[in-house]
């Protein structure tokens, strides 16, 4: 739950840094710990391992949110790039092969693709290209539906969201909102994650019977 | 007693009176809505995630905002505590897409002391706070002698789904989240 990104700890670069700059670096490219970059993504691939995530979030997030501005000219949709291109990067982690190129490399294509889907989309929206909005939902008539858009989860990354598995999603949404982890609570309770999801279930199937009766 | 008017930010996020959370705002219309919202009465955070296909209850949080600060990313970052859980009435846009809703105020649950489960969920819930400085942060008055606050804090931080969280906006629904608390957290099993 305390995944907010002001709060992402270290390896942070300077906002007015260079693109390519590392936080301990006063140099530029060369000083990129390459390794542990790739234990990072490593460790995402194989653990799901949320602090590997924040650590790649932070360095990249920042370095993203720049290029993607300078290009597209908006800062809402360079959030998105950066949303859209970090759960890429979260979801296929494990296709990353360090034989092959660097992270810094393969995270940025992704970024590319990210932007150039992005661009196609407006394209296709072009009415609407200069709406703060960003993905418009052609804003039907239906309240109800209409209320359905929030700020957060633009449709784009709700998409990939849907696509994850369940504790998968969590990681994704811990970045916004302040509810714990299936992983968290079983750390905090010390007990299995098998035990925790189990727990959950069974208390919410009993829940569920209780209520059945009188809710639909 | 109505009370008309109050921006709505329809949110997938769950929060019972005195939940605090931190939102990050960067759409125009939310931003518009927090200045609104700093000038008079709060906004209306409505409990709502378009994954879950159940008919959502319209029920939402309304909350004053308490600190806001900017993120490294430049993106407005504000703290809001819940004032009242509301129901809301009825819902209109404006020209810059933000949502007004009529509300009127709805009753949760009654201020209970602490009896043996909640003294146990209470103290798990202080280790918490104690391992996480985020939290903690939000809440530097912690009501940990108080039964309603400390299971209220619990359910907003469990992983489980808003719908399932929102069966607990009632009046009467404290002894089963509890129960369902008990059930989560203590491994107690209710005969």
């Amino acid at each position: 739950m305390q995944l907010v990104h002001s709060e992402l700890p270290s390896h942070r670069t300077d906002a007015t840094s260079s693109i390519m700059t590392y936080a301990t670096s006063s140099n530029m490219t060369n000083k990129i710990d390459h390794p542990q970059l790739c234990q990072w993504l490593k460790s995402i691939a194989v653990d799901r391992d949320k602090q590997a995530f924040t650590e790649v979030f932070s360095f990249f997030a920042p370095k993203i949110k720049r290029i993607a501005q300078s290009k597209i000219n908006s800062e809402a949709l360079a959030a998105e790039v950066v949303q859209d291109t970090m759960s890429n990067v979260w979801r296929k982690a494990h296709l990353f092969d360090d034989s092959k190129g660097a992270a810094t490399t393969w995270v940025y294509t992704i970024m590319r693709n990210v932007t150039f889907d992005l661009l196609r989309k407006m394209k296709a929206n072009k009415e609407d290209n200069l709406s703060d909005d960003i993905w418009p939902l052609a804003e039907s008539l239906n309240t109800e539906e209409e209320v359905f858009s929030d700020h957060i989860q633009s449709r784009n990354l709700q998409g990939i969201i849907d696509t994850l598995p369940e504790n998968q999603q969590q990681v994704v949404k811990g970045f916004y909102f302040m509810e714990m982890s299936q992983e968290q609570l079983a750390v905090h309770l010390d007990l299995p994650l098998g035990t925790i999801k189990s727990r959950l279930r069974l208390a919410l199937g009993k829940l569920k019977l209780k209520l059945g009766d009188h809710h639909d | 007693m109505p009370i008309n008017n109050l921006p709505i930010f329809p949110l997938p996020i769950f929060l019972l009176p005195q939940g605090v959370t931190r939102l990050r705002i960067f759409e125009a219309r939310y931003l518009k809505m927090v200045s609104l919202a700093m000038k008079n009465r709060g906004f209306v955070v409505f409990s709502h995630d378009k994954d879950e296909k159940v008919n959502p209850m319209a029920v939402g949080s309304w909350v004053e905002i308490i600190n806001f600060d900017q993120g490294e990313d430049g993106i407005l970052l504000i703290d809001v505590r819940c004032k009242c859980l509301v129901d809301i009435k009825a819902i209109t846009q404006d020209s810059d897409k933000l949502h007004h809703g009529d509300v009127t105020s709805k009753n949760h649950w009654p201020e209970v002391s602490l009896d043996k489960a909640t003294d146990k969920l209470a103290k798990s819930l202080r280790k918490l706070f104690n391992e996480n400085n985020e939290l903690s942060s939000l809440y530097p008055k912690q009501y940990l002698e108080q039964g309603d606050w400390v299971v209220a804090r619990w359910l907003e931080l469990l992983p489980v789904k808003l719908a399932e969280k929102t069966l607990f906006v009632n009046e009467n629904s404290f002894s089963q989240a509890k129960q369902l608390l008990q059930r989560i957290i203590l491994s107690d099993e209710q005969k």
